[in-house]
């Protein structure tokens, strides 16, 4: 299963790659040349989409890579979605403006939830809860108070 | 001279407690597998806008010295490097700890890492000022030239196939392109967004990459537990007869390190590589190497540690990174308004003189701390993941907030780090990403600038002698893999 999800986003990489590419290539098109100078501000990013085009090719054709793992039976790729999908709705909710302490709060304690172990899950919520007051209620005092950062809310 | 001037700053008892924190602070995250170096002090760069600049710049360094050394805790008693750079020292630093002998190693190994670190910071104190005055007489071509060696030298040396890290470092320059161009003051590749005006932030972008992306690949892996061997051990600190007894090693891998730390783009774990392979087939036994050799563990510490000094002197002296921590410290520079290069030298010289002092220092208290904190530091193993990555995530979100007060820079922040894992699951290397962002800036306005001087002819990068060394080792390199095949082929055909 790794290895496919692998597979399937090396293709997908390598086809918004050269999407970006094309775009870029499209939209400098736009810029007018050099007036004091040869190269103007088009043809940099021109190069590099060029380039970037190019050497995403073997993304789409070759095969798995050194890097890729041979078993992938203990790897929890559920963990990281879910992870992600808590962290897009924590950045939404600051986005709102939403008091920071609170959502952290949840934010981490949620986070810290799903990452522990199966085994003792009541004492892995109260260690998570225990976490999100010290990230939401601790930091914010850090970084408003200390390093006079606002943050939201 | 130099040296008085280096200890100057040392002076200030605020300078000593940032060195003193920076590097205790990066002996700690060294020695938590899945954290390394990069990622603390990414972190820690949205900090450092309320701090001096020689506080920031120096804590910083302390981080970036604390960080390489403080894996080779985890290396030699689980054979988990803390940081790459500790990958080399698990070769025979946990045979060692095998045959009870692991006091022995991480002896060993502390010496060697201060002597490694001694010698680069007798380097970076008398040869700084000297490439710094001569990098005075760099022109544009030149520092276009010695940004493209740097990016090929980069992704040619890095792990993986050459074409994954040009395409790496082509994507960091496009990363760097969106915003206003700094010559003709064009909008660009904005695509019609609003926030693209300003650009990508650098922090942002390298908290993406460095902190949120390894915490993705922390949560696929986090069922994934650290098997090793807990070993005993006494606290044994390395004799005045082995540091005479292995003076050679010490010395040939110290400046092996220091070397190749000045090459633009190349790393500690290149460095501690090239000194171990040295070793071995200069020793008297190369076949003990590999099964527990003291030497080993000598020549890749020191090495590992005296590329870190080696690889502040082109960013000091030329502005141009030595490793990619050294991309990152280019950053801080730019945060704090200051460029470094020749004129750091003349507008900025106690932040000179204070990274001298600082790395120097540091060395002195990683040697310190980790001879009297090994058991506790070797403890960090098992801190639990699920507490740890949260407040990781946190702190990257606080840190994009701090940078611009903007949740757009959380958004982009969040974009970098899930592009950053994406990009090392298929096999492309973040290093080159983060040097061809940094480095596009500066050269793509040297090519401008030059090509005007020069009414649009592109003769001088190849008739100006050292642009034209530039480009041909950059050549050099990009060919290697292509000669290496045809002369192994060549090889294999004569009889």
């Amino acid at each position: 299963m790794y290895e496919l999800i692998t597979t399937w986003l090396r293709i997908a990489l390598g086809l918004f790659l050269i999407a970006i590419s094309i775009l870029v290539f499209v939209d400098t098109a736009s810029l007018p040349g050099g007036v004091y100078e040869p190269l103007g501000p088009a043809a940099f990013p021109r190069f590099v989409a060029v380039v970037i085009g190019l050497l995403s090719l073997p993304l789409l054709f070759v095969g798995r890579s050194a890097g890729e793992s041979e078993d992938g039976s203990e790897l929890r790729q559920d963990l990281a979605v879910a992870g992600l999908a808590l962290t897009v709705g924590y950045i939404i909710l600051l986005s709102f403006d939403l008091d920071y302490r609170p959502v952290t709060i949840i934010y981490a304690a949620a986070m810290g939830f799903l990452l522990s172990p199966q085994s003792n899950r009541l004492r892995a919520g109260i260690v998570a809860l225990a976490l999100g007051a010290v990230l939401g209620l601790g930091l914010h005092f850090l970084m408003t108070s200390v390093f006079v950062v606002d943050l939201p809310g | 001279m130099d040296l008085l001037n280096a200890a100057l700053p040392l002076m200030d008892v605020g300078v000593l407690f940032y060195i003193a924190l920076g590097t205790m602070l990066g002996i700690v995250v060294g020695a938590i597998p899945g954290l390394n170096g990069a990622m603390l002090i990414t972190l820690s760069l949205p900090l450092t806008f309320y701090m001096t600049p020689v506080n920031s710049i120096v804590m910083l360094v302390g981080m970036y010295v604390g960080s390489i050394s403080g894996g080779v805790i985890t290396a030699i008693l689980f054979r988990i490097p803390g940081t790459p750079a500790s990958v080399v020292t698990t070769f025979d630093g946990y045979p060692m700890a095998q045959k009870g002998r692991a006091d022995r190693a991480i002896a060993l190994s502390l010496g060697a890492s201060l002597v490694g670190g001694l010698i680069a910071g007798m380097f970076l104190i008398s040869l700084a000022s000297l490439i710094s005055d001569w990098a005075a007489k760099l022109g544009p071509f030149e520092y276009f030239s010695l940004v493209m060696m740097a990016m090929v030298l980069i992704t040619s040396v890095g792990s993986g196939a050459l074409w994954a890290g040009l395409l790496s470092g082509a994507l960091g320059m496009l990363a760097a392109m969106p915003g206003y161009d700094p010559s003709s003051g064009r909008l660009r590749l904005d695509f019609g967004i609003s926030g693209l005006d300003g650009g990508f932030g650098l922090l942002p972008v390298l908290i993406g990459l460095f902190a949120v992306s390894q915490v993705i690949a922390e949560i696929v892996n986090i069922d994934r537990t650290a098997k090793g061997v807990t070993t005993r051990y006494r606290r044994v600190a390395m004799r005045l007869r082995d540091y005479r007894d292995n003076a050679t090693n010490l010395v040939r891998s110290s400046l092996i390190g220091t070397f190749i730390g000045i090459l633009p783009g190349i790393g500690a774990t290149v460095g501690s590589l090239v000194s171990y392979s040295v070793a071995k087939n200069t020793s008297r036994d190369p076949d003990s190497f590999g099964k527990g050799a003291e030497s080993g563990v000598i020549a890749s510490e020191a090495a590992n540690n005296a590329t870190v000094g080696g690889a502040l002197i082109p960013l000091i002296a030329i502005g141009i990174p030595g490793s990619v921590i050294d991309a990152i410290l280019l950053g801080a520079f730019v945060i704090h308004g200051m460029r470094p290069g020749p004129l750091l030298f003349d507008n900025n010289p106690e932040i000179v003189h204070a990274v001298m002092g600082g790395y120097i220092l540091s060395c002195v208290i990683m040697f310190v701390a980790l001879s009297f904190a090994t058991g506790l530091i070797a403890r960090l193993m098992y801190l639990p993941r699920q507490a740890m990555l949260p407040a990781i995530l946190v702190f990257c979100v606080v840190g994009s907030i701090a940078a611009n007060n903007q949740i757009s820079d959380v958004w982009v922040m969040f974009a970098f780090g899930v592009f950053g894992y994406v990009l090392e699951r298929v096999g492309i290397p973040l290093g080159p990403f983060v040097i061809g962002f940094v480095l596009t800036p500066i050269a793509e306005e040297s090519l401008r600038s030059g090509l005007m001087m020069s009414a649009g002819s592109w003769l001088p990068l190849m008739t100006r002698p050292i642009s034209a060394v530039f480009l041909l080792i950059a050549l050099l390199m990009l060919m290697a893999p292509m000669l290496t095949k045809r002369a192994q082929r060549i090889v294999g055909r004569e009889p």
